[in-house]
């Protein structure tokens, strides 16, 4: 069995690599090149293969960081990333007229993957597109049958990585203790 | 000690400007402890003494807020605790000051947390000593301005014992600080004297044109998620199990570690207080807050159905069988990931 795995996944500029950078001991590998769908949401790169970061543990366990491409054309990639993920933290981007919709296919897409479904939604660039709000992503998802938590992170502060990390961990606790 | 405050109301610009120098030249003399405010509240307030009929305060000369005369004869109006005699002496100002201490001190020793004290009314519509906030003005504890603004809402603005804003609520717009998220839930649980301060119109236009506001709802979760002393909603109970319908949004929500596990146990099952308390390692008082929090915000419901109860089973024993794949092992690795990240339940 290889080493576990923590996956984010989202669109384009929703800020995978900058949480993946948040967490990771080691400089995250990234394969970034210019393209016009970063353009197209003001980025200068954007990531074509994934990103990958690791966490070493006090006892030699590593973790691996799996940023999932944006693009729907890498999406044959995603079953291959998810292999032995404890968690899939799914980034959202609120400029994005369709972001509901997207969230709702990464989560239908990664959550069957993922260890007992352990996803966790972060939503991005509510400062400025306060619409939709939380409520709405929840109300979807839960349309679709699922429960997992939503809320507003600003990624670029890692207190906010965090909190996605730990009630990723949480959701964990509650589903291994329950067993 | 603690700082005293002073304003001047209803006084010639000259006269406010000539008393305003000599205070600050008499700052070493009064124990440097009386700050001039530039508001309709303080601790004492000096007016005109011919205009003393124009206001009408309910209780002693001596309750708070002191009514100070300035007058050009000895005869003390009623409603002032002294007369302030022109022309205005260093020396009698001094002395007059140190009076009102005495009387501000005093009154505050009787202070018994939650008071009402009186309210100054002001009669002359045009030409208002008091504006209209300053008529009504409550002082209480912010948790008490707070619950009655539950009840009732109301345009206010919460001030704290030095006349800063705690925050402001207009029922139209929602509520609107200047403190972090953790400033105002340090704030609720420690719950300090206020003053409760309803907002005029004109207050309220500007207000709402100047400030941003937040959901009213934010407000609640803080009030109830940082009670130091909580006791349970008389809508819930010890007895039935609860279960969230939803996730709190901890990225704006202010909270402790023991809520994302107490939020990540209440979705996996119904609990009991108790239960939720063994179950999420959380004590009593964590527990009890988060439980009037969540349901505050309607997330919170009793105990499911039996139709409810047996598809949530369904879907635990999907989890669990799921879960069983990497028993042990998992357990060792979540707890080196809160370590390493600093991740450990409060």
């Amino acid at each position: 069995m290889g080493p576990y795995r923590i996956v984010f996944a989202g669109p384009i500029g929703a800020g995978k690599t900058t949480a993946i950078q948040a967490l990771s001991d080691i400089p995250p590998i990234s394969t970034e090149v210019a393209s016009v769908e970063a353009e197209a949401v003001g980025k200068q790169t954007t990531t074509v293969a994934f990103d990958l970061g690791q966490v070493l543990l006090e006892n030699g366990d590593l973790v691996q960081l799996y940023g999932a491409p944006g693009q729907a054309r890498f999406d044959f990639m995603w079953p291959m990333i998810s292999e032995n993920a404890i968690g899939a933290v799914i980034l959202a981007d609120n400029r994005r007229p369709d972001t509901i919709e997207l969230t709702v296919e990464y989560v239908r897409e990664f959550a069957p993957r993922i260890t007992a479904g352990n996803c966790v939604v972060g939503v991005g660039r509510s400062d400025l597109h306060p619409k939709p709000g939380v409520d709405a992503y929840q109300d979807a998802l839960e349309a679709e049958g699922f429960a997992i938590p939503v809320m507003e992170v600003d990624i670029r502060r890692k207190e906010h990585t965090l909190l996605l990390l730990d009630v990723l961990l949480a959701r964990l606790e509650a589903t291994h203790d329950g067993a | 000690m603690s700082e005293l405050t002073l304003t001047l109301r209803g006084l010639p610009t000259h006269t406010a400007a000539a008393l305003r120098s000599m205070l600050v030249l008499l700052d070493s003399a009064l124990g440097a402890r009386w700050r001039l405010m530039d508001a309709p509240i303080a601790d004492v307030i000096l007016v005109p003494g011919e205009r003393m009929s124009e206001i009408r305060k309910s209780g002693s000369d001596e309750e708070l807020p002191l009514l100070l005369a300035l007058t050009s004869g000895n005869v003390c109006p009623a409603g002032a605790f002294a007369v302030l005699k022109r022309p205005v002496t260093p020396a009698h100002l001094v002395e007059v000051l140190q009076l009102a201490e005495t009387l501000v001190e005093r009154a505050r020793a009787t202070d018994e947390g939650i008071l009402t004290v009186p309210l100054i009314e002001s009669l002359d519509p045009g030409g208002r000593l008091a504006p209209e906030s300053f008529d009504h003005r409550l002082r209480t504890t912010l948790r008490a301005a707070t619950w009655r603004l539950f009840q009732a809402p109301v345009a206010v603005t919460v001030l704290d014992d030095r006349r800063d804003s705690i925050y402001s609520f207009l029922p139209s717009r929602g509520f609107t600080t200047r403190l972090t998220t953790t400033e105002l839930a340090g704030a609720f649980r420690s719950n300090p004297p206020a003053v409760f301060v309803e907002l005029s119109t004109a207050e309220q236009a500007a207000m709402a044109r100047a400030r941003e506001f937040r959901n009213p709802k934010e407000l609640e979760w803080t009030f109830w998620i940082s009670n130091g002393a909580p006791r349970l909603r008389p809508e819930l109970d010890l007895v039935r199990r609860w279960k969230l319908k939803r996730w709190p949004d901890f990225g704006r929500l202010p909270h402790y570690h023991a809520d994302v596990r107490m939020a990540s146990a209440l979705m996996a099952q119904a609990l009991t207080l108790h239960e939720l308390c063994d179950v999420a390692k959380a004590n009593d008082d964590t527990a009890i807050n988060f439980l009037n929090a969540t349901f505050t915000l309607g997330a919170l419901a009793a105990e499911a159905t039996a139709a409810e109860a047996s598809s949530a089973l369904r879907a635990q024993e999907a989890d669990k069988r799921a879960a069983k794949a990497k028993p042990s092992r998992l357990s060792g690795l979540i707890g080196q990931l809160r370590r390493k990240f600093g991740l450990a339940s409060a």
